[in-house]
């Protein structure tokens, strides 16, 4: 089986930077064995391999904690399958987190 | 033939099953009806255009419902944290402050003639905080005439030279720096919870906003006058601030304007025009209307990133949250429910208020809790508690849950005393009661 991969620009916003090493913006690659990359396997890559510590404070099983929002080139990933939403080369994947928001 | 009419019946939201939270079907803008959505708020979805649109309609309808159209009033204030809710308030009043189109040729005036942003600093008592003045400089940059006032949070028990009640322990009247034992610990003392310590702050940080903008308004307008203060408690913000407080033990207070879209305060009028729009909502129009290099900052918190079950707030949080992914209707029912909620205490004569936060007291905070809590062993003697007689059960509960302390020995900020004074307490009553309270430390200075 062939490995699908995708390019993807990811931001964050809300406080959640400072779980990524105060990072704003990454680049990264997701890929996939046989089949199209989807969100899951970004937040997956995202929470084994870029945050340091608290994890469980950005993912929760195997989707993001409640309070943060998620958009895909500026649209809710609610209208996007969530999880399952594949991902295109060059797609935004943006996280904002709503907690302590005053 | 039915008996009722069902058309002629008023549908209160409250009365629904809320609905789970499921995939959209539609595929269109429900305001267009061309675009194809980007948004899903509650059950409606929106393109991009519509809903930065609509989400401005629903404040400008919002203002017009509370000032006339073609009003300038000499000043606005605005409470301004620098985080989502109050950056997005900012954009929000902003339409409203800048000269505009009407009918025809004519233009409308800007509704006020001056912003004055209050900005309580908390970095000094919060790890990690910082001081954003420079990140709300930015923010209002654009407003046509615009003040700053800066307040630290730090500065609100200290430099009260002359409060008698300023401090409950050390020698009444006296900074802590002149007692002989230097016993006063701040609100912020870490033997007490992050629950009591958040509350603190924000019982603090309200109370600082309403003085700052008192103090101006007395000084530009004149003694006593009233000026518009808006808060950007946003629905989100005030559920959780709701369910908290009442497991705080402040429900007896909830009603007197802290939940509440319009209310008096220190004689100015608070308006809080938020509280039905949820922080996704204004998480998305600030991604979509707002420049990148003014955007809000959020600023640590005691509990930012900390696990739920640290503070009461933040486990609140965490269920508000968790409501809010899966019934997205029911944390806007529930900020309805607060909006609705009227305090149903004694009448103004009988009405005690707290001399620490000043909302409406219960009498005798320590009956309450004694009839509720274990607070002491068995043999122990009944102590009349003079603290119990100033504070509501909330302040009295925070005050005295220390995990280290037996015994109450915090600084209390300069303007309990003003409270107690509008209450009535004489000066030497005061001084009586405080004195009371010094018995623990002077035992402690014998032993
Ligand atoms: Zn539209
Ligand atoms: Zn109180």
């Amino acid at each position: 089986m062939s490995s699908v991969t995708r390019n993807l620009n990811v931001e964050f916003g809300g406080g959640l930077e400072i779980l990524f090493n105060h990072q704003r913006q990454i680049k990264l690659v997701v890929s996939a064995q046989g089949r199209n990359p989807t969100v899951r396997d970004l937040i997956k890559k995202l929470a084994d391999e870029h945050i340091n510590e608290r994890r469980e404070l950005f993912i929760e099983g195997d989707t993001v904690r409640p309070g943060i929002l998620v958009l895909i080139n500026d649209c809710d990933w609610e209208l996007r399958d969530e999880l399952d939403g594949e991902l295109e080369d060059g797609d935004v994947v943006v996280f904002i987190s709503t907690l302590h928001g005053g | 033939m039915s008996c009722s009419n069902p058309q002629s019946e008023v549908k209160d939201p409250g009365a629904d099953i809320p609905e789970r939270r499921t995939k959209p079907k539609n595929n269109q803008c429900i305001k267009c009806k061309t675009a194809a959505p980007v948004i899903q708020i509650r059950h409606a979805l929106y393109c991009r255009e519509c809903f930065v649109y609509a989400t401005s309609g629903k404040f400008l309808k919002w203002f017009l419902s509370n000032f006339k159209p073609n009003d300038v009033h000499p000043v606005f204030y605005v409470a301004v944290s620098g985080g989502p809710s109050s950056r997005y308030l900012l954009q929000l009043l902003h339409t409203q402050m800048s000269p505009r189109k009407g009918k025809g040729s004519f233009i409308r005036p800007g509704s006020a003639e001056k912003l004055v942003v209050i900005y309580v600093d908390q970095s000094k008592v919060v790890p990690g905080a910082e001081n954003l003045r420079n990140h709300i400089e930015d923010m209002v940059k654009d407003f046509p005439s615009v003040e700053i006032i800066e307040a630290d949070v730090s500065e609100s028990w200290k430099g009260s030279q002359a409060s008698i009640s300023a401090y409950l322990s050390g020698q009444p009247g006296q900074p802590p720096s002149a007692t002989a034992s230097e016993p006063t610990a701040d609100l912020f003392d870490s033997t007490l919870s992050t629950s009591s310590q958040e509350s603190h702050l924000a019982l603090l940080t309200h109370h600082i906003i309403l003085r700052e903008a008192r103090k101006h308004a007395d000084s530009l307008l004149g003694k006593d006058s009233t000026a518009p203060l808006f808060l950007g408690t946003s629905a989100t913000r005030v559920t959780i601030k709701l369910l908290s407080s009442m497991s705080r033990g402040r429900g007896w207070s909830v009603g007197s304007g802290e939940v509440q879209p319009e209310s008096t305060q220190y004689g100015l009028n608070v308006y809080q025009p938020l509280l039905n729009t949820s922080s996704k909502e204004i998480a998305y129009y600030n991604r979509f209307a707002i420049p990148a290099h003014s955007q809000a900052v959020v600023n640590r918190s005691f509990t930012t990133f900390s696990p739920p079950k640290s503070s009461i707030d933040r486990l609140t949080e965490e269920l508000v949250v968790s409501l809010e992914r899966g019934f997205p209707s029911t944390v806007s029912t529930v900020a309805r429910t607060g909006n609705k909620i009227s305090f149903a205490g004694e009448t103004k004569e009988g009405e005690r208020l707290c001399t620490l936060c000043g909302w409406p007291a219960r009498a005798k905070a320590n009956e309450w809790k004694n009839g509720i809590a274990i607070t002491k062993l068995a043999g122990e003697e009944d102590e009349s508690n003079p603290l119990a007689d100033m504070l509501c059960y909330g302040c009295y509960t925070n005050l005295t849950d220390s995990r280290a302390r037996s015994h109450v020995n915090y600084a209390l900020p300069g303007w309990t005393d003003e409270y107690a004074e509008k209450q009535k307490v004489t000066e030497s009553e005061m001084r009586k009661e405080i004195e009371d309270c010094l018995i623990d430390d002077n035992d402690n200075d014998n032993e």
